[in-house]
């Protein structure tokens, strides 16, 4: 799927995509008219661009598989816009000069953390194949577990598995450190 | 074992606050694509979910949306394959109408009347079926067509009280969206240029029902209309400035 077919088949004017997306903005219009998504067009492009770098390769149904993304990404755009303007209504009920040195920029003791790195972990997982997707979970589930079990569960080599356990850690260490997380 | 220098995820837990609630992202991840989540996130959102009411109304909101979202594509889909049946009805309406059109000519011919009408009030559309000598069924028919007649249209529901800012400024327009009116009504608008607007009014099928052309801020409707939801365009130099929608006899 290239980004041209996947724009005029699905995000252009008239199609499921565009329509999914103006349907949530204007079913959210209230919110996002007070955000930087003030148009229906800027919701759909965040949306598009969100979906470029989808690994299009692992994917069964596409259309399936891009409306339900779709969906989700407008509710995840609609939680961001919606603790962003807490954060400013937060930071401007403080008093000038009495404001707590604290980037209003999630940190990783923000009590919102938590839903945006499960977002990022999920969103990482999705783009892999079945069998990395149980083995990402295998590493939530039972970290204790042992992976010759599951070695032998999924009837692969041990070894195997350990190469694929180092490229998705790799993987997944690009894509947090992309989004602001340090790991050592 | 694994390895503590193999699991990147060995200090995950991003459920673990005491105060935390999961966002509409979150809950829509745990809505669409539930088989995907690990166990352990699987049972956090799940059971966070049984006992919290504000989380409870997003995640009805998330799945209200879902119907919604559904209905749009999958009128979406259907549109592509059923083109080719509409072109195939297109093709045999021409073909009757043409047959009728030769049968009529005469008259038209000598009546000296066949111009078109713009502010016509032949209601050959949206007709409610003749009523029958049971009152019980005709009653039932005429309810259920009724809610068809209210049946609001997605296609042009996307764009309700939008305005097109390059062709002009248009303000102040009457009715206003969603309002229940009664024949005859007037629909007002301020229009900041001299070109001249024209109104069009559509039923839910996108079907025109009424027009006026060369107007300047107002119009009245005469048009007898039959109960339902009905939707008004503003053109302006053949392109449209602004959509609005209205009720006749809205059910209560």
């Amino acid at each position: 799927m290239t980004p041209k077919k996947l724009f005029e088949d699905f995000f252009s004017e008239g199609r499921s995509a565009f329509k999914i997306i103006s349907l949530f903005f204007y079913t959210n219009k209230n919110v996002f008219e007070k955000s930087e998504f003030d148009q229906p067009d800027d919701l759909v492009h965040h949306v598009y661009n969100s979906l470029l770098n989808t690994s299009w390769e692992n994917i069964r149904i596409i259309e399936n598989y891009i409306h339900r993304s779709v969906k989700i990404q407008c509710w995840t755009v609609l939680s961001r816009v919606k603790k962003r303007s807490l954060l400013h209504e937060r930071f401007s009920e403080e008093e000038y000069g009495s404001v707590p040195i604290k980037s209003a920029v999630a940190s990783p003791s923000d009590e919102y953390d938590g839903n945006e790195l499960f977002s990022i972990i999920h969103d990482f997982k999705k783009n892999q194949t079945e069998l990395d997707q149980e083995l990402l979970n295998l590493l939530i589930d039972d970290p204790e577990d042992s992976l010759i079990y599951f070695a032998a569960q999924k009837k692969q080599n041990v070894n195997a598995i350990r190469t694929r356990l180092h490229r998705i850690r790799k993987a997944l260490a690009v894509v947090l450190h992309e989004r602001g997380y340090f790991l050592k | 074992m694994i390895m503590e220098n193999d699991n990147p995820l060995k200090h995950y837990d991003p459920f673990g606050g005491s105060d935390w609630h999961p966002d509409e992202g979150v809950l829509a991840r745990f809505f669409y694509e539930k088989k995907m989540l690990s166990n352990r996130d699987f049972k956090a959102i799940d059971d966070h979910l049984k006992t919290c009411g504000s989380c409870q109304a997003v995640f009805e909101n998330i799945k209200s949306f879902e119907k919604e979202g559904n209905n749009l594509t999958n009128k979406a889909s259907s549109i592509t394959w059923s083109r080719y049946l509409i072109a195939a009805c297109i093709v045999i309406g021409i073909g009757i109408s043409s047959l009728l059109i030769s049968r009529n000519t005469r008259h038209q011919i000598t009546s000296n009347d066949n111009l078109p009408n713009v502010d016509s009030d032949s209601s050959s559309y949206h007709k409610f079926p003749e009523q029958k000598k049971e009152p019980v069924a005709a009653n039932k028919m005429a309810n259920q067509n009724q809610i068809v007649f209210f049946e609001p249209n997605p296609a042009l529901e996307d764009f309700i009280g939008q305005t097109m800012r390059s062709i002009g400024d248009i303000r102040d327009i009457r009715p206003q969206n969603g309002t229940n009116v009664k024949i005859p009504f007037q629909i007002f608008w301020r229009n900041s240029d001299t070109n001249s607007c024209a109104v069009v009014i559509l039923n839910n099928r996108n079907e025109i029902m009424w027009s006026k052309h060369d107007l300047d801020s107002t119009v009245t409707v005469t048009k007898p209309l039959l109960p339902g939801l009905y939707y008004w365009k503003l053109l302006k130099k053949s392109s449209m400035v602004f959509m609005g929608k209205f009720y006749i006899n809205a059910l209560k």
